[in-house]
């Protein structure tokens, strides 16, 4: 399996008040291409944090994050996730005055993508991902959670990348489209080779994926 | 980015049509000042022109006046315009052409004047040849001239002439003249006929011909005049050789008048006359009625400064406005840059996403506030254009640009009647001219380009894991 992100020594940690809370102490972890992860614990245990420094969403006070053996801080954090990485919400996160194919031709425009009908591939990954045409045409706001969150799938899906990292991804979801979600992020590691992080409170979600995290004296480390 | 940048503005169609309501505000706004500035400066232009673009350089009778020792005559006093003084003025840079002028008093015995009172007549009744003058009394004027091509009273229309010719630099040292048209049917003259003219001691006598009668359609001098002599019917224009002649001197001059290529350079011909001449500066002087021209303008100049003042308020007003709406607006799509951050959207491209969608609707404002501004424009012409045509009434000697009635019918048309009728003045008529369209773009784009420089540092500082993780919590 090949290496793609690296975790090097990093640290991170916050002020309150007068008090310094360490959130990661000079944790090292790698993650690789074909395998999914989940990140599991309580509230407040900083997988949310671990997310944002392997998202590039924020970058550690020590220590290095590394996409296939470089800094991203060097590389440049806007470019990380412009090209390398891809981030599905739990709240989604969609552009609100676009349509299910506009948000996704939205992702591939800002990477830069050089597909011929951005339009039409935007359409046949959401409709693999079973939405049909009509409510890919319709208002953003008028589609379920579940339909919504299968748009923030495609949107990550389309960008072509390495890594796909997801923040409670059916935490808003029922059981069945749950089950849906799940098997989703189980087909793109496997057969599509991609890195799938999940940061989650479901143990059923986490019972999935072919590595379980947690963050355990300020550190990353694989349940057994 | 024009792509994403359409489909914001399209969707929140409210906000865009609040921002594109602003902006075409503002727009017709700055058309109005930019129109209160042209009007105001074309209008000074009119002015200066309608003055002419000729300097008169005569004696200064203030200073003149102070050197005259106490029951001195005043033809003791003044010292005479000497044409060596006139001639070094008339090569320098700007003139295109000059007039020297020399007015003597002439008596005739061939001629009776054109009378100015009843009175008159009775008490020294004239009757033909049969008259006896008194060697003083002299009833007309010879006016020479170098040429009678630029002489205003011609020029502006209040003389006319009626038959034959004017005098032209050709008939420098010739015995030709021009009469008023009641003074030739009062003895019973045309062109052609013979005149003689004694000067006023009686020692000098010229024949002239008639090559010219002018009629005399309107004077300022009218109500004003003591003698005969002063009479306007009875001035005889002839060369200036002929005046200096009778006035037996050739050097002496009472004016000269310089006509220059254009009424811009009066103050650099002033000011090279005095820094290239051994002319006495104190005791002579080029007149370009300037203080008529710097009454006449003084309201026009105020009008300009005030539509400068009144652009600097509108723009830095319409930013800030425009500012305060972008970051209120701003605020609200706080969610959305998180999105595109998240996405990996650089931060300068999303302060360019939020300068086209301003620029676009500035661009449709602009457009639209071309065919407005058009009315608005109409408005200020016709403010200024009644405010030109009161202001020569009531301070200038210039020639009517307009007829009474057309005043005051303008007086009586409605705001509306005024926004959708250009200016009769065409030269306030300024709405629509490239510069002012120019002028106009630069603006709007201007205040796009300040309205979004707050936003934008807004935008700078944001983080996308703060957005998002409030977005998530």
């Amino acid at each position: 399996m090949e290496e793609v992100l690296t975790f090097e020594k990093v640290s991170y940690h916050y002020q309150d008040g007068s008090k310094r809370v360490n959130i990661l102490k000079e944790t090292d972890f790698t993650f690789e291409k074909g395998k999914t992860y989940a990140i599991v614990g309580a509230s407040g245990s900083g997988k949310t944090t671990t997310l944002s420094l392997a998202s590039g969403l924020d970058k550690p006070q020590e220590g290095r994050v590394l996409y296939k053996g470089q800094d991203i801080v060097k590389s440049g954090l806007t470019r990380y996730r412009r090209y390398d990485i891809a981030i599905v919400f739990q709240s989604y996160n969609l552009i609100m005055y676009m349509n299910a194919i506009q948000n996704v031709v939205c992702a591939m425009d800002i990477a830069r993508m050089k597909i011929k009908n951005k339009s039409k591939y935007a359409l046949s990954l959401l409709q693999e991902l079973g939405l049909s045409e009509e409510e890919c045409r319709r208002d953003i706001r008028k589609l379920s959670g579940g339909q919504q969150q299968r748009v923030a799938i495609a949107r990550a899906i389309a960008k072509d990348v390495d890594i796909i990292l997801c923040d409670e991804p059916t935490g808003n979801l029922d059981e069945e489209t749950t089950k849906g979600i799940i098997q989703i992020f189980i087909d793109l590691a496997h057969q599509k080779d991609k890195c799938v992080i999940v940061v989650t409170h479901s143990k059923e979600l986490a019972a999935c994926m072919d590595v379980q995290l947690q963050i355990e004296n300020q550190k990353l480390k694989v349940i057994e | 980015m024009l792509k994403t940048a359409l489909l914001s503005m399209r969707k929140n169609w409210g906000r865009s049509l609040l921002l594109l309501l602003l902006m075409f505000l503002i727009t017709n706004l700055i058309i109005a000042g930019l129109s209160i500035q042209s009007a105001s400066q074309e209008a000074m232009n009119q002015v200066r022109t309608s003055l002419g673009s000729d300097v008169t350089f005569s004696y200064q009778m203030k200073n003149m006046m102070k050197d005259r020792e106490k029951g001195q005559a005043l033809d003791e006093s003044i010292q005479n315009i000497t044409t060596d003084m006139a001639d070094q003025l008339k090569d320098l840079e700007y003139v295109e052409s000059y007039n020297y002028t020399l007015s003597v008093g002439v008596s005739s015995e061939d001629i009776n004047p054109v009378e100015m009172t009843s009175q008159t007549t009775q008490e020294t009744p004239r009757m033909g040849n049969e008259m006896t003058k008194m060697p003083d009394d002299n009833d007309f004027t010879i006016v020479g001239d170098t040429t009678m091509a630029h002489l205003s009273e011609f020029e502006n229309e209040n003389y006319v002439l009626s038959s034959g010719r004017l005098l032209t630099e050709d008939d420098a040292n010739t015995q030709n003249c021009v009469i008023e048209t009641t003074l030739a049917s009062d003895n019973d003259l045309s062109v052609g006929d013979q005149i003689t003219f004694q000067s006023s001691d009686g020692e000098v006598e010229v024949t002239l011909t008639i090559v010219g009668i002018y009629r005399v359609e309107t004077s300022e001098q009218m109500g004003n005049m003591m003698s005969n002599r002063q009479n306007p019917m009875n001035q005889i224009y002839t060369d200036l050789s002929v005046a200096q002649t009778i006035n037996q001197d050739d050097t002496q001059i009472s004016s000269a008048t310089y006509y220059l290529d254009d009424p811009d350079h009066i103050e650099a011909f002033i000011a090279l006359a005095q820094s290239s001449t051994d002319i006495d500066f104190e005791t002579f002087t080029l007149d370009a009625n300037d203080q008529i021209y710097q009454r006449s303008i003084a309201f026009l100049e105020s009008m300009g400064q005030f539509a400068v003042i009144f652009l600097i308020i509108v723009v830095v007003a319409g930013s800030i406005i425009l500012c305060l709406i972008l970051i209120l607006t701003m605020r609200s799509r706080f969610y959305e840059y998180g999105v595109f951050l998240s996405l990996g959207q650089s931060k300068i491209k999303m302060i360019c996403q939020q300068f086209i969608e301003i620029f676009l609707i500035a661009l449709i404002g602009w457009t639209l506030s071309l065919g407005t501004g058009k009315m608005v424009s109409n408005v200020i012409g016709h403010m200024l254009e009644s405010t030109q045509n009161n202001q020569s009434e009531v301070m200038m000697e210039m020639p009517d640009n307009q007829p009474e009635t057309q005043n005051k019918g303008q007086k009586d048309m409605t705001l509306w009647d005024q926004a959708i009728q250009s200016p009769d003045n065409q030269e306030l008529d300024v709405s629509l001219t490239p510069r002012t369209v120019g002028y106009l773009a630069g603006m709007t784009f201007g205040i796009c380009v300040i309205s979004i420089v707050l936003p934008s540092l807004y935008i700078l500082r944001l983080s996308p894991r703060e957005i998002l993780g409030r977005r998530e919590s």
